[in-house]
């Protein structure tokens, strides 16, 4: 027992420090842990596998260790795009290969009878949102989910293979095993962060490299009727047809971008986007340059926000070779 | 950019909110709320919200007989007529129903089958530019033709129920509102056939021919359910009241328990992100994390609404629309993964009585959302755009006191629109 504890151990690190690499996660079809969440590869594709009982336990997750048997919600959310567009299935079988946690495929290669031991299935299906299915678990025991995702343009069949376990008795080795998951998650967690901080995650570092380089050129305009920005290559000012701003009416813009120089910038072409960077979110709606009113002036349709706050409006500004981002703090 | 501002609080945040908690927490328990503590920003806030602000001139330039009075009379007909359903049984009025505030008590409503969502209260439902849950329908009248065809709501054809417009009792008023019938084929009155496999025999024109008189009685509908506005609430007084600085008056509207709920609204709960405006709502799409309810998968609303919405005949830039070139919200669409799971924000001025509440009837009472509200644990499906509030139970008792206050009668627009 101590030692099948040992190697639990073992095992559970070694999935820890997957999730630490990537690159070494990239490499194999399972399950890993990053930030919390069940991460599964399938061939060079990413999801994440997650399983809730919401009726029991509202929206706690679960991947490795289901808690209780009954009605359960299974989750596959795509993380690259491409999974979409193939078709998935998800078999769970119960797990007969003795390997428990660490199932690989040919272990289930080798099972003869697939069938036979399969409890659920859920076949190909090509969703452009997020797999999802509904099982209720009857038995206790060890299980795998074995996810299929077929490529037919290459005929290349992608596979992920996760054991489970559900019900499982034993709490003492599960508690044990969890704080040591805990301890090595926040270990984790903290490498993740220096790391994270000395390179820079990519959301991050673009939205510190919004907030540096962009702020000093727009600073906070509250309620302005004409809100300006400007660059190393364009000015903008930028005046709504609606006034004063108001939230959940859709409206236009007209935007006026000059050179440094102050002269009209033709044939440019404009894109806006933006978002609540408290809140987490983009626009409600995709606005987009339908008309060049001429001597520099622009017209946005499509303008529109639904909540009072802080905005910040990204105009991106293309004109020949010349292509600068120039932001807007809106006030609402 | 939707991605860009899905990154994760920084370190300092929880404690940021920490801090404005505590400070929140000893500034309400050092000082009560009354009428004359509100700054000028609060004031506007509040005044943002007065039903007084919704716009009278609204309009729906898709419809053209929006506002003709013998169009609302048709409509309101047709509201409550069950011979419009497959089985003769089912009315609009029997899930959204009148004397629950045209919505009904049940997580799922029962028609011919059971919905699929619960059933939304209709009153001030015009001024949305997206109908369902899920906004798979830009108009009101185009919305009032699915549930007609919906096999476990109305369970009917389009084709039956333009046949039934040439029969007595029907004809005249239909075409009084939208002039002469085209003329139909004799022998399609007299077909014995289900109605779906006579339509596979039409020609394009006769197709047309019945989408026209289908999209009218829509149309009909609309105009009726467009009359079905909220009343004046105590809310709206206690606004009158702080418009014309008349504090002592305004604090006999409001207890100090309401007043501190409102500053909770438009403050630190953020309520008015989301429930803004006069009908507080601001009619657009969101993930707030809800549950799938018992035998169901968790429901994507806003993502595949948007695409039945793209693909649908009956939309603002379809060949029914009365004003194709009206079409902004549908040509501006938000598109994008954010969508996952995202469901429309409900209006706050129809709760009491329409309990459960969420897409699925998730909630059976209004502290029950709040507490949903209150933990913002992680989505099933998508993110979870809400965060959590950290709130006191007496906090949530406010805010759940101050959302009663926004309780009033229907407002009814013209004689006999709700008899």
């Amino acid at each position: 027992m101590a030692i099948l504890n040992l190697v639990k151990i073992f095992g559970l690190m070694w999935f820890a420090c997957l999730g630490l690499s990537p690159a070494l996660s990239h490499a194999h079809g399972g399950v890993v842990l990053e930030d919390d969440l069940c991460l599964i590869n399938i061939g060079f594709y990413q999801a994440h596998f997650t399983l809730f009982q919401p009726q029991r336990s509202g929206h706690a997750q679960f991947c490795e260790d289901l808690p209780e048997l009954g009605e359960t919600v299974i989750v596959l959310e795509y993380l690259h795009d491409g999974l979409q567009d193939l078709p998935v299935d998800l078999r769970i079988i119960q797990n007969v290969t003795g390997m428990g946690q660490f199932t690989t495929r040919s272990d289930i290669n080798a099972i003869e009878d697939l069938e036979n031991v399969t409890v659920f299935y859920h076949p190909p299906t090509t969703d452009p949102d997020v797999f999802s299915a509904l099982h209720t678990f009857s038995e206790s025991g060890e299980y795998v989910g074995i996810v299929t995702a077929i490529d037919e343009a290459n005929g290349a069949e992608y596979w992920a293979v996760f054991p489970f376990e559900v019900n499982i008795e034993g709490f003492g080795d599960t508690a044990v095993i969890g704080l040591l998951l805990v301890a090595i998650a926040l270990l984790a967690t903290l490498v993740r962060w220096w790391t994270t901080q000395a390179q820079g995650s990519r959301a991050t570092l673009k939205l510190a490299v919004l907030v540096c380089t962009c702020l000093p050129f727009a600073s906070p305009q509250l309620r302005a009727e004409t809100v300006t920005a400007s660059g190393k290559f364009f000015q903008i000012s930028v005046t709504s047809a609606l006034q004063p701003m108001s939230i959940n009416r859709m409206h236009g813009w007209t935007v006026l971008v000059t050179d440094q120089k102050s002269r009209p910038v033709i044939d440019a072409s404009i894109q806006i986007t933006g978002g609540m960077p408290l809140h987490n979110h983009g626009l409600p709606s995709t606005p987009r340059m339908t008309q060049e009113l001429g001597v520099g002036q622009y017209l946005i349709e499509g303008m529109k926000f639904h909540m009072r706050g802080l905005w910040l409006i990204e105009v991106t500004i293309t004109h020949d070779e010349q292509r600068e981002v120039l932001t807007l703090n809106l006030e609402l | 950019m939707a991605v860009l501002w899905n990154t994760h609080l920084t370190p300092q945040v929880p404690t940021l909110f920490l801090f404005a908690f505590i400070f929140s927490f000893m500034f309400l328990a050092g000082c009560g709320t009354s009428s004359q503590s509100w700054s000028p920003e609060e004031q506007r806030q509040i005044d943002s919200l007065w039903l007084g602000h919704l716009d009278s001139e609204h309009t729906d330039p898709t419809n053209q007989y929006s506002d003709q009075v013998e169009a609302q009379i048709f409509g309101q007909r047709l509201f409550f007529d069950p011979q419009l359903s497959g089985n003769g049984t089912i009315a609009c009025a029997t899930c959204h129903k009148l004397e629950q505030r045209f919505a009904d008590q049940a997580a799922f409503s029962h028609a011919i089958g059971q919905t699929e969502r619960n059933t939304p209260s209709l009153v001030g439902v015009a001024f949305s530019p997206w109908f369902y849950w899920d906004g798979r329908r830009d108009s009101l009248w185009s919305q009032a033709l699915e549930p007609i065809e919906n096999p476990a709501e109305q369970g009917n054809h389009r084709l039956a129920l333009a046949l039934l417009m040439y029969t007595e009792g029907y004809r005249d008023e239909y075409e009084r509102v939208f002039g002469h019938l085209p003329k139909m084929q004799s022998e399609l009155h007299h077909d014995r056939r289900p109605p779906n496999v006579v339509w596979g025999t039409l020609n394009l024109a006769q197709q047309d021919d019945v989408n026209r008189i289908f999209s009218n009685l829509g149309k009909a509908i609309a105009a009726y359910e467009r009359l079905l506005l909220p009343g004046m609430s105590r809310f709206d007084a206690y606004v009158e009241a702080l418009q014309k600085s008349h504090f002592s008056d305004a604090d006999k509207l409001l207890t100090q328990s309401e007043q501190k709920g409102l500053r909770l609204f438009i403050g630190e709960a953020g309520c008015t992100q989301c429930h803004n405006g006069p009908l507080l709502t601001n009619n657009s799409f969101h993930n707030t994390g809800l549950l799938s309810s018992p035998g169901k998968i968790p429901d994507v609303g806003r993502v595949r609404g948007l695409r039945k919405l793209l693909s649908d005949e009956f939309n603002c830039l379809g060949n029914y629309s009365d004003a194709p070139d009206s079409c902004a919200e549908l040509q501006f669409v938000q598109t994008g993964s954010a969508l996952l799971g995202a469901m429309k924000t409900p209006s706050l001025r129809n709760v009491v009585g329409t309990a459960p509440y969420g897409h699925a009837g998730q909630f059976p009472d209004l502290a029950s959302v709040l507490s949903h509200y209150n933990i913002a644990a992680n989505a099933m499906i998508g993110h979870n755009e809400a965060k959590p509030l950290n709130l006191s139970p007496w906090e949530i008792a406010q805010l759940e006191a101050f959302i009663l206050t926004l309780d009033a009668p229907l407002q009814v627009a013209f004689e006999g629109a709700v008899d």
